[in-house]
């Protein structure tokens, strides 16, 4: 059945995660999609500031996210899914913060994920193309990286998803890792079956769908049943916003300029019965405050209107 | 590689193109695309027909493009390669009318074409507003344009498309490598012989953000021509390459596009397409653009063809002892291992670099007569006037802008460790 789950960023606040949680389950949300990135964030890794949140044991981070699962289990809001940081690979960084990031980050990110008994972590593709020469090399380091976890995932019941991402030249957004659904559907089942497990899947992320033009109702059922997680959001085809679904027009007309039915029939012909979870973060953070609640009311909403017309259509 | 304009980039004056003709000789360009959409735009057709109930008038078409054509035939400058009418992407056309007139006036310029003996014609996919049967419909529409054209030396090419998401281009017909190169393998197949081909736009790959190294490496000796344009990745300009740059840097993937082309040894016709850079200089400043059409096709030509210039010489000789030279030695020191380099500067002689010998000049002289010389440094007109000088012939070019892989040895390393 779908259910549906928004990021936990903006929200879910570590001084009183409980009082987060209350705010998704009010607003409808019974999932929610865990931003363990929010603890090491992009930036920071991009720019070679590693803090020390992953220096804690595993118990020190269970105790630490102890009242988020509590805060999640009162409110009855499933953590149906979670976003590791990333960069998992910085390819200037020195060696030390790029063991860091594999030896620390990864598996530690995999053991707060069983914490909170999720069945799926995001993880983004190595960005590496530009240096080795060939979107092949590059996705041999993301696999190799990805067989360092692997084990873990199968022992702990995880399936890692990869994600399609993008590169930016000049502030022009092109392709990125994972952006063929072809190659990615044979890569995920050949990873599989080495580790006899489910432990490889994909997160399809429409935002960044849309700013490649990608047609997502092809992508989706070209992925089929290895879909299986969403971030769900949209922009204007030119800077990766994460804003609310029908947000954006291009013409007189001012239909969507993001292919949503296309997205939605996707849905429906693989006959998808995950979660619908919107990645729009920053959405909450653009509105005032007090308008938090009714923010998230919406996007529930059009969670509704969108399970409502995958139904129809299956 | 044949090197080729598109006709608006060039031709400003339809009905007498002599002053383009003669300065496009002078810049040494001896080819345009001849291009039919000039003549019976097809945007403009079905609009007024619609709008204005316009009738389509296809004798007045066929007059208009005639009659540039004996303006080149004249002028000996008859095109080889030729582009059917295309309808904007940002257009919603799929009435059973306009289906109709797009076809008539598709069949008419096949037939035109036949007449001034075009080898290789470029048309557009269909683009049909639900996907039901889209393969079947072009395969029925690409045999009747070929069984127009008699000639089975003529290549008929078509291109990746993108279509309008209510005004937010998106990627369309043939924009899947792997879709494309089905079509392709299909509709030869069906003719049982090589007929069709792909022309791959990489305007329109800039503007889906494709990995064009991807596409390229999928369709393979399918891509018979190559669209050399440039966009911001939003609007479909037809622009200069480079032009379309934000703080210093250039927003196309050219990385991709030249390290796919050279990987697929391309060698077709490359068509520069700069027509919306051209038409918004001054009708007194437009011809000084050829020159630089000039330059840039020697650019990527020499990019292109960087390895498979290589491949002519049995073995090497560099010229130049630094970075270049280390370079070359990452990109191709294992595949074409060098016999020594040397360099102007007297202070290296003797010395070594990256394993190479760095030598006098002078050395060159006595290299046998099927090694190359390559030079590895950006005075490439100084250095290649200096080995001609020294009665050298076989000069051969090395570039480090668009690497095969850039330095990460780091990476294996790591690897190692862990």
């Amino acid at each position: 059945m779908l259910e549906i789950g928004v990021q936990t960023k903006n929200v879910v606040k570590d001084k009183d995660p409980a009082a987060g949680f209350e705010m998704l389950k009010e607003a409808g949300f019974t999932c929610c999609d865990f931003s363990l990135n929010a603890y090491l964030q992009n930036m920071d890794i991009y720019s070679f500031e590693i803090n020390n949140f992953f220096d804690r044991t595993p118990a020190q981070l269970e105790a630490f996210f102890a009242q988020h699962k509590k805060g999640a289990q009162d409110a009855g809001v499933r953590i149906s899914q979670m976003h590791m940081p990333y960069p998992m690979y910085v390819p200037q960084a020195r060696p030390e913060i790029n063991t860091y990031l594999m030896k620390q980050v990864g598996p530690k990110s995999m053991e707060i994920c069983r914490f909170f008994d999720c069945s799926y972590i995001v993880m983004h593709g190595f960005k590496l193309a530009h240096y080795l020469g060939s979107e092949e090399a590059e996705w041999q380091e993301t696999e190799r990286f990805l067989d360092t976890l692997a084990p873990m995932a199968k022992e702990l019941k995880i399936t890692i998803c990869i994600e399609n991402i993008y590169n930016n030249i000049a502030g022009h957004i092109v392709e990125g890792p994972c952006c063929d659904a072809h190659k990615a559907a044979q890569r995920i089942d050949r990873f599989n079956e080495r580790y006899g497990a489910e432990v490889l899947g994909f997160c399809f992320d429409t935002g960044h769908a849309n700013l490649l033009g990608i047609d997502p109702e092809e992508f989706i059922v070209t992925l089929g049943y290895r879909l299986k997680v969403l971030h769900i959001h949209d922009n204007d085809g030119i800077a990766d916003l994460h804003q609310i679904p029908f947000t954006f027009t291009a013409g007189r007309e001012n239909t969507p300029s993001t292919d949503w039915e296309g997205f939605l029939r996707g849905l429906a012909k693989i006959r998808f019965d995950k979660v619908l979870s919107f990645e729009t973060a920053p959405v909450l953070s653009a509105f005032p405050v007090q308008m938090k609640q009714s923010v998230l009311h919406f996007i529930v909403d059009i969670g509704k209107y969108f399970v409502e017309q995958v139904h129809q259509a299956v | 590689m044949k090197l080729v304009c598109a006709m608006a980039s060039v031709i400003y004056n339809d009905e007498n193109p002599r002053q383009s003709i003669h300065r496009l000789r002078a810049a040494g360009i001896h080819e345009i695309m001849f291009d039919f959409g000039v003549f019976a735009p097809l945007h403009e057709i079905l609009t007024g027909r619609e709008r204005n109930g316009k009738k389509y008038r296809p004798q007045a078409k066929r007059r208009a493009y005639q009659k540039c054509m004996e303006g080149l035939r004249e002028k000996d400058f008859l095109p080889s390669i030729a582009r059917l009418p295309f309808i904007d992407s940002q257009m919603d056309s799929d009435s059973p009318g306009d289906r109709e007139i797009f076809l008539q006036i598709q069949t008419d310029c096949m037939e035109a074409c036949t007449q001034i003996g075009c080898k290789t014609i470029i048309v557009q996919p269909l683009q049909h507003s639900s996907s039901k049967n889209l393969w079947e419909e072009n395969r029925d529409f690409f045999l009747a344009l070929a069984s127009r054209c008699p000639d089975s030396d003529t290549r008929i090419l078509f291109t990746n498309q993108c279509r309008s998401q209510n005004g937010h281009l998106v990627r369309g017909v043939c924009s899947d490598a792997v879709t494309a190169a089905a079509w392709v393998d299909g509709l030869n197949r069906e003719v049982g012989m090589q007929r069709f081909g792909f022309c791959l736009d990489l305007g329109v790959c800039n503007l889906c953000g494709q990995d064009i190294q991807r596409m390229t490496s999928v369709l393979g000796e399918r891509i018979c021509a190559v669209i050399l344009t440039e966009n911001d990745g939003q609007h479909m300009s037809r622009l200069l390459p480079f032009t379309c740059a934000q703080k210093n840097q250039d927003t196309m993937d050219w990385l991709g596009a030249v390290r796919g082309l050279r990987e697929t040894a391309f060698d077709g016709d490359l068509i520069l397409e700069a027509t919306d850079t051209a038409l918004s200089f001054s009708p007194l400043l437009r011809y000084e653009l050829f020159p630089m059409y000039k330059a840039l096709f020697d650019y990527f030509v020499l990019q292109i063809n960087m390895e498979k210039d290589l491949k002519k010489y049995k073995r090497v000789a560099l010229f130049g002892a630094g970075n270049m030279c280390r370079n070359y030695m990452k990109c191709y020191g294992e595949k074409y291992p060098p016999l020594f380099t040397c360099d102007n500067n007297p202070r290296l002689w003797g010395t070594e670099l990256e394993g190479l010998a760095v030598k006098e000049p002078e050395a060159l002289k006595d290299l046998p007569q099927d090694c190359g010389v390559i030079i590895c440094n950006t005075y490439y007109h100084e250095i290649a006037a200096q080995l001609q000088e020294m009665g050298i012939q076989n000069i051969g070019y090395f570039n480090d802008e668009y690497m095969p892989s850039y330095y990460y040895d780091r990476l294996q390393r790591e690897a190692e460790q862990c």
